[in-house]
């Protein structure tokens, strides 16, 4: 038995209408048109020459660290979901990249800048609190003691999407 | 009480006249629930929101006695106003629904262009789902939109 009948057809009670007084309630319609987010990938995270069995590191404020900058919305909520390598590759030969560390501001200095837990692949939440943000991303490579020499690279992904207000 | 005629015709004709205005003034509640809401748009980009949508469809909630009969009618906007301009706003002729519950999954689909007349059949209260479609130009200004949406019940008695 149906719990809420539709009378749509049901044309008996076309009289009792008019009778009757209505009742009225107001909800609305809402949205928010925002500018689509932008992501540029603005310097490569750049380690330079290392040494056999000798560790480096970045540090995020350091001049050759890695860094985007994104666009978006004033003031809304955003999900930052970094793709980070585990390994840096020359043809066959891989090192060990690790121990990101990446801040975010919202503007594009170094100082101040906050720092995020960061998982590859898991959205991370910030927000365009000035329509703005830069990342910072510092690490580290552990060349094997007989790392193989050659230029090694990795790609890192960064990609942004609205989360609300 | 009033489901049965012959209840009514064992009254004295005072108190069953009484009794009839009783039942025409029956108290029916409704309930604004939440706007029908489509979050972010990009600008070019059209998005719709289905009444199945629990937490973005718009919904009003009825509340009267078992076996009262109600018209629901839409008083639906055609733009959103915002930004100093407007956004299209639309609903298909199935964007509304009609459920015994919160839960959308059981409703009855309707046409919210057009008065709609249901009857509280095992329950004291209705939800009604809007969903609709807004379609934001390409160069649509950056900002926040909002349209009123009236939703009025007529009792028509049980």
């Amino acid at each position: 038995m149906a719990s809420l009948r539709h009378l749509t057809t049901m044309i008996a009670l076309a009289g009792a209408a008019s009778a009757a007084q209505g009742q009225s309630a107001a909800i609305a319609a809402t949205a928010t048109v925002v500018t689509p987010i932008t992501v540029t990938g603005t310097a490569p995270l750049a380690f330079g020459n290392v040494f056999q069995g000798v560790n480096k590191t970045i540090a995020f404020s350091d001049a050759t660290s890695g860094r985007f900058s994104l666009s978006g919305y004033l003031g809304s909520q955003v999900a930052l979901t970094f793709t980070l390598p585990a390994t840096l590759s020359s043809g066959a030969n891989t090192m060990p990249i690790n121990t990101y560390d990446v801040r975010v501001n919202g503007t594009n200095v170094t100082g101040g800048a906050t720092a995020l837990t960061v998982t590859s692949g898991t959205p991370v939440n910030s927000n365009f609190v000035a329509g703005n943000l830069f990342v910072f991303i510092g690490g580290r490579v552990q060349p094997a003691g007989a790392q193989a020499s050659g230029a090694y690279t990795g790609s890192i992904v960064l990609a942004a999407a609205y989360t609300g207000l | 009480m009033y489901r049965s005629a012959a209840v009514a015709r064992l009254l004295t004709t005072s108190a069953f006249l009484a009794l009839a205005l009783v039942a025409q003034g029956q108290t029916l509640v409704v309930r604004p629930i939440q706007n029908l809401a489509f979050g972010f748009l990009l600008p070019g980009v059209p998005t719709t929101v289905d009444a199945a949508q629990i937490t973005l469809s718009g919904q009003i909630q009825v509340e009267a006695a078992l076996g009262t009969r109600f018209e629901i009618r839409y008083t639906l906007p055609t733009v959103m106003t915002g930004a100093a301009t407007t956004l299209p706003l639309t609903f298909g002729t199935t964007a509304a629904g009609a459920a015994p519950s919160a839960n959308p999954a059981s409703m009855i689909r309707f046409n919210p262009a057009v008065a709609s007349r249901f009857q509280l059949v095992t329950t004291t209260r209705a939800t009604f789902f809007l969903g609709g479609r807004a379609a934001p130009r390409a160069g649509q200004p950056v900002g926040a939109y909002t349209a009123p949406i009236v939703v009025t019940i007529i009792n028509l008695g049980l």
